[in-house]
């Protein structure tokens, strides 16, 4: 089982429990009860949705500065390798996410605009705040798994 | 998203509520003549998502679907979201086994524009049709 598949397993246990609950409050009309199972299964989307996304976001950069690499390593042209020698070729050296994301996939596509949406969430959550929408994990687990598989120097 | 405005906001808040009478009016066709089985649209939940704080637009109040079965509650509609990550629009179907998430999938005219993943199966999206509801109420 790949890191993904363990979370996911775990993310629709937890939401599951906190689902059931929040349907029997609201069955037994605890409404304060019931909302704080909502809060808690918002709480718990965050946290499996950051979690994860931190994994796509580790294999961006480690993706891409292993592209930065092969390309310093295979460009003889100076000219063309020029730009190229000016990016960093470690995964944890300072480049924005999103210039990163451009060399591994189109920037402005679906996919690039797919993580840069996620991103935007990620960067709510971590930084104090909450989802700007809300989030269909369903969804997004199943292209997190795919982004991770896709996006190769 | 350049293109969002006040009267974009109001026309898609206007369209989800379209949405979700299409969605209730197909759970209760699909329920109506069981005498064991009622639908009940009593309840209600605030929508007033980001966008419609940001351009001044009325918050909504949106029916919630109860369902009941021998006069027990045993499954209760409630739209969560018209602007989601994943999907265009949220709805979840709390039950006892948990929830079933209802996604919109954007495909307006399709044959489903809508997909159900359920509590047992979070991987493979079903068609929000008759026999999707039928095991909905089918469950002990």
């Amino acid at each position: 089982m790949n890191i993904f598949d363990e979370l996911e397993a775990q993310y629709n246990e937890i939401d599951g429990r906190y689902s059931s609950g929040e349907f029997d409050c609201g069955q037994r009309g605890w409404h304060r009860k019931k909302q704080e199972y909502r809060r808690k299964r918002k709480i718990n989307d965050q946290a499996y949705f950051v979690f994860m996304f931190s994994r796509l976001e580790y294999r961006i950069r480690e993706e891409s500065a292993k592209l930065i690499r092969k390309k310093k390593g295979s460009i003889s042209s100076w000219k063309q390798r020029a730009a190229w020698e000016i990016l960093p070729g470690r995964p944890d050296a300072e480049l924005h996410f999103r210039k990163r994301l451009a060399l591994l996939t189109e920037k402005g596509g679906r996919d690039f605009n797919l993580v840069s949406g996620y991103y935007r969430e990620r960067n709510s959550v971590a930084h104090g705040g909450s989802f700007i929408n809300p989030v269909i994990m369903p969804n997004v687990i199943t292209e997190l798994k795919r982004l991770y598989r896709i996006l190769k120097a | 998203m350049n293109d969002i405005d006040r009267s974009y906001v109001e026309k898609k808040v206007r369209d989800w509520k379209d949405r979700l009478e299409s969605l209730y009016l197909l759970v209760e066709d699909t329920l109506s003549g069981r005498e064991n089985i009622v639908c009940s649209r009593k309840r209600h939940t605030t929508m007033y998502e980001g966008l419609m704080h940001k351009y001044n637009v009325e918050a909504e109040e949106l029916p919630v679907l109860d369902i009941y079965k021998d006069k027990v509650m045993i499954a209760t509609f409630e739209p969560i979201g018209l602007w989601t990550t994943g999907g265009d629009g949220r709805i979840d179907i709390l039950t006892k086994s948990g929830a079933y998430i209802i996604a919109g999938t954007g495909e307006k005219g399709k044959k489903s524009e809508w997909e159900v993943f359920t509590p047992k199966d979070r991987r493979s999206a079903r068609n929000m049709d008759s026999s999707l509801i039928m095991d909905l109420v089918s469950q002990p």
